[in-house]
C-alpha cells in the first residue's frame, strides 16, 4: 500500500537512452521511408495524436518536477505551430476534438498511442544508439504500428498520423549553482534538456514512414518563438 | 538554496552523529489527535505527534490543485498514468467487484466520494495503492485476503488517508530538498577532500528519505482507523488484517533478509500492535460492522481465478499459507482441496504428484462444487507419473462432464496417444 506513482510504460527507458543520447553529444539522424508525401491536397491530411509533452524543473540534487504550466503553455505552443507549419506545405492538419471524456473512453485509440510509444521508444533505443543497434534492423528501416492503425484513419479521415513525444527540463537557480561549483571543482554536471521524438505513420498500413528524434541542452518550449525552432530542427528532414 | 544549506549542514551534524530524522511512531496518533477523538492512555507514545517538515492541511472536498503549482505538475502527470489505466489489459472489470468496491470506498470516504476513483486491477497479492489526484488502485488478491467487509474498510481508508494528506506532495518536496542539499554538502567535503564521508552522506539521505515515508505510512493507518469507524465499521479488524498477511511473509524465504533501514513501509509487527492499542479510542457502540457475508457473495463465484492467479504467482509456500486460511473459514472446500492438489502438481517436487492426487479425491468428496478442471488436473498427473490407464479415464471423466471445454481437443489427443 503505497502513496507513490510510477512511471508506466516505456517512458523510464525512453529517458534512460535519451540520457546517453546527450551525454554522447549524438547527432540527430533522421529515418524515413518515403521522402515526399503524395501530391494531391487530398492525400496529404495529417492527425496530430495528443503529444506527450513534460516540462520540468531540474532541481541541484537532480529531483525533476513537473510544471504544469509550462507543460500547457508548451502544448498549446506545439499545436499552433504544427498547424502553421503543415499549412504551409500544403498538408492539412485534421482537427482532433480532444475531451479527457473521449480520450479516456476510446480504448482503442489509447491502445494506438501505447502502442506507439513502444514502438517509437524501439526506434530511438535500438535504431539509434550505438551499442542498442539490432542485427535484424540493420540497414533497415521497417517499423509499423500494424494495420490495426486504419482505425485512426477511419476516426479521423486522415492519411497520416503524426505524434509528438517531448521532455524538457530546465535548471533551477539552485542547480545552475551547483553547476558553478561543480565546474569550480573540475567536475561537470548536466543542466536541462530537451528531448523527444516524432513519427509519421501512413495510417493505412501502419507503416512507420518518418522518424525523429533531438536530444539536446538548449531550446525552449515555453514561448512560441522557441517552440518553433525546436519544430524546426525536429521536423528538419519532414517527408516534403 | 537557504533551505537546502541549512538543511546540509542539519545532515552533517546529525546524521554522522549518528541519527537522522528518522521513524516516529507518534505518527500513528495525528489522524485522531485532530480529530479530537484520542484518549490519551492509548497514545502509541506518551507526547503529542510530531508535525512533518512540509506539513500540509488536509484537502478539501473537490479539490483542485492551482495550476501554477507544483502540486499540479504531479497531477498532470497521474492523470496521464490514470487515461492509461483506464484502458489497461489488467483492469478487472467484473461489474459487481467495481461496483462493490466504489460503494465501499464512498461509505468509508464519505464527503470525499466523488474525489476518489477506484480501479481493480487483476493482480496477486495484497495491495493496495493512492496516487495524488485520487485515483486509487486496489489488487484483486485483496479481496482473496481481508476476512470480511470491514478489513476493506481499512484498507481503503489507509489510501484515503495519503490522498487527503497530500503525502505525494509532502514527499516529492522531501526528496528535492534532500537531494538538493546533498549536491552542496558532497561539495563540502569533496573540496575539504573526504570522499567517503559523502558516500555516507547519500546513505543516510536515502534512510531519512524511506523513514519519512515510513511516518506517512503510519499517519495513513491512523486515518484508516478513523475513517472506517466514522463510517460504522469495527476499528478492531483493522489490525486483524496483518494477520495472514505476516503468515505470509514469514513463509517467504527472503523474509529474514528484509532490511528495515530502506523499506518502504514499517513492520507489519509494529503496525498490527499500534492499530490493535488504538482501536479502543475510536470503538464505540456504532463501530459494530463487520459484513462478512457481504464479502463472502462478492468473493464466492470468483475466487477460483483470484486463487488462480495467486498460484500462477508461483509463491508456493506463502499460497499455502493463504489456502489453509482459506479452508478454516470453510467455504467451497472441494475448490481448495482442488488448488492444494494444483499447487502440488504445479510444484512437483518429492512425492508431490502423489500428493496432487490424494488431494484431488479428498475434492471429489469435500462439500462445496470442485471446479470444472478437477479430473484433467488428475489425469495430468497420472500421464505424468506413467500411469496411462488411470490417466485415460480421468480425460474421458472431464471429457464427458465438459464436452465444449475449450481445451476439449487436446485433451481427445491425448487419450489417442499409445501408453508408453
Amino acid at each position: 500500500m503505497d502513496g507513490r506513482g510510477r512511471i508506466p510504460g516505456p517512458a523510464g527507458a525512453i529517458l534512460a537512452v535519451a540520457a546517453l543520447l546527450v551525454l554522447g553529444a549524438c547527432q540527430t539522424t533522421a529515418h524515413h521511408t518515403r521522402a515526399k508525401l503524395p501530391p494531391e491536397p487530398e492525400k496529404r491530411r495529417i492527425v496530430l495524436l495528443p503529444p506527450d509533452v513534460e516540462l520540468s524543473i531540474l532541481h541541484a540534487g537532480g529531483g525533476n518536477e513537473i510544471n504544469a504550466e509550462w507543460t500547457r503553455l508548451a502544448r498549446q505552443n506545439l499545436s499552433a505551430n504544427l498547424a502553421e507549419r503543415f499549412g504551409r506545405i500544403n498538408a492539412r492538419l485534421v482537427e482532433r476534438k480532444a475531451s479527457a471524456a473521449d480520450f479516456g473512453e476510446d480504448a482503442k485509440e489509447v491502445q494506438l498511442l501505447k502502442l506507439h510509444e513502444a514502438v517509437g521508444a524501439s526506434i530511438l533505443i535500438h535504431q539509434n544508439q550505438g551499442s542498442m543497434l539490432l542485427p535484424t534492423k540493420e540497414g533497415k528501416f521497417d517499423w509499423s504500428l500494424g494495420p490495426e492503425a486504419r482505425y485512426l484513419k477511419r476516426k479521423y479521415g486522415a492519411d497520416y498520423a503524426l505524434f509528438v513525444f517531448m521532455r524538457d527540463s530546465y535548471a533551477s537557480s539552485g542547480r545552475v549553482a551547483a553547476m558553478i561549483f561543480a565546474a569550480a571543482l573540475g567536475v561537470g554536471i548536466r543542466g536541462g534538456v530537451q528531448l523527444g521524438f516524432s513519427s509519421l505513420v501512413d495510417i493505412e498500413t501502419g507503416e512507420v514512414v518518418w522518424f525523429n528524434h533531438l536530444a539536446r541542452a538548449s531550446g525552449d518550449l515555453r514561448t512560441p518563438e522557441g517552440a518553433a525552432e525546436t519544430i524546426d530542427v525536429l521536423l528538419a528532414s519532414f517527408p516534403k | 538554496m537557504i533551505r537546502a544549506a541549512r538543511y546540509s549542514a542539519a545532515l552533517l551534524s546529525a546524521c554522522l552523529a549518528g541519527g537522522c530524522a528518522g521513524d516516529d511512531t507518534s505518527y500513528y496518533n495525528r489522524a485522531l489527535e485532530k480529530n479530537g477523538e484520542v484518549v490519551s492512555q492509548n497514545r502509541e507514545s506518551g507526547a503529542e505527534s510530531t508535525p512533518f517538515p512540509y506539513d500540509l492541511a488536509d484537502l478539501s472536498p473537490a479539490h483542485r490543485p492551482d495550476p501554477k503549482s507544483d502540486e499540479a505538475g504531479i497531477w498532470y502527470h497521474m492523470e496521464k498514468v490514470e487515461r492509461r489505466i483506464k484502458t489497461a489489459g489488467e483492469r478487472y472489470r467484473n461489474r459487481e467487484v467495481n461496483a462493490y468496491l466504489a460503494s465501499v470506498a464512498c461509505r468509508v470516504t464519505g464527503s470525499y466520494c466523488k474525489d476518489v476513483r477506484i480501479y481493480v486491477i487483476r493482480a496477486a497479492g495484497m495491495n493496495a495503492s493512492m496516487a495524488p489526484n485520487g485515483m486509487m488502485s486496489i489488487r484483486t488478491g485483496l479481496l482473496l485476503r481481508a476476512r470480511n467487509e470491514a478489513q476493506l474498510a481499512a484498507v481503503i481508508g489507509h489510501e484515503a488517508g495519503h490522498y487527503l494528506r497530500q503525502h505525494s506532495l509532502q514527499r516529492l518536496r522531501d526528496v528535492i530538498d534532500k537531494t538538493n542539499s546533498l549536491v552542496f554538502f558532497n561539495f563540502i567535503l569533496a573540496a575539504a577532500g573526504i570522499p567517503v564521508a559523502g558516500d555516507l552522506a547519500v546513505l543516510a539521505a536515502l534512510g531519512d528519505i524511506q523513514a519519512y515515508g515510513r511516518n506517512h505510512e503510519r499517519e495513513a493507518d491512523g486515518y484508516g482507523l478513523l475513517l472506517m469507524s466514522r463510517a460504522g465499521y469495527d476499528p478492531e479488524e483493522a489490525w486483524k488484517i496483518w494477520d495472514l498477511t505476516l503468515r505470509e511473509m514469514k513463509a517467504t524465504k527472503d523474509y529474514e533478509d528484509r532490511s528495515q533501514f530502506l523499506a518502504s513501509h514499517p513492520e507489519p509487527e509494529e503496525r498490527m500492535a499500534v492499530l490493535r492499542k488504538l482501536a479502543k479510542s475510536v470503538k464505540t457502540d456504532k463501530t459494530t460492522d463487520i459484513g462478512r457475508e457481504r464479502l463472502r457473495e462478492i468473493v464466492a463465484p470468483i475466487r477460483a481465478e483470484l486463487i488462480r492467479d495467486e498460484l500462477n504467482a508461483r509463491r508456493f509456500d506463502a499460497f499455502e499459507v493463504l489456502l489453509d486460511q482459506l479452508i478454516a473459514d470453510g467455504d467451497n472446500l472441494a475448490e481448495l482441496y482442488y488448488f492444494k492438489g494444483e499447487m502440488r502438481r504445479l510444484r512437483a517436487k518429492d512425492d508431490d504428484l502423489e500428493k496432487a492426487l490424494a488431494f484431488y479425491a479428498k475434492a471429489a468428496q469435500a462439500p462445496g462444487t470442485p471446479p470444472p478442471g478437477l479430473k484433467r488436473s488428475a489425469g495430468l498427473v497420472q500421464y505424468k507419473l506413467g500411469r496411462i490407464d488411470a490417466a485415460k479415464e480421468s480425460f474421458a471423466a472431464y471429457l464427458k462432464d465438459n464436452p465444449q471445454a475449450p481445451d476439449a481437443g487436446i485433451v481427445r489427443h491425448l487419450l489417442k496417444r499409445p501408453a508408453k
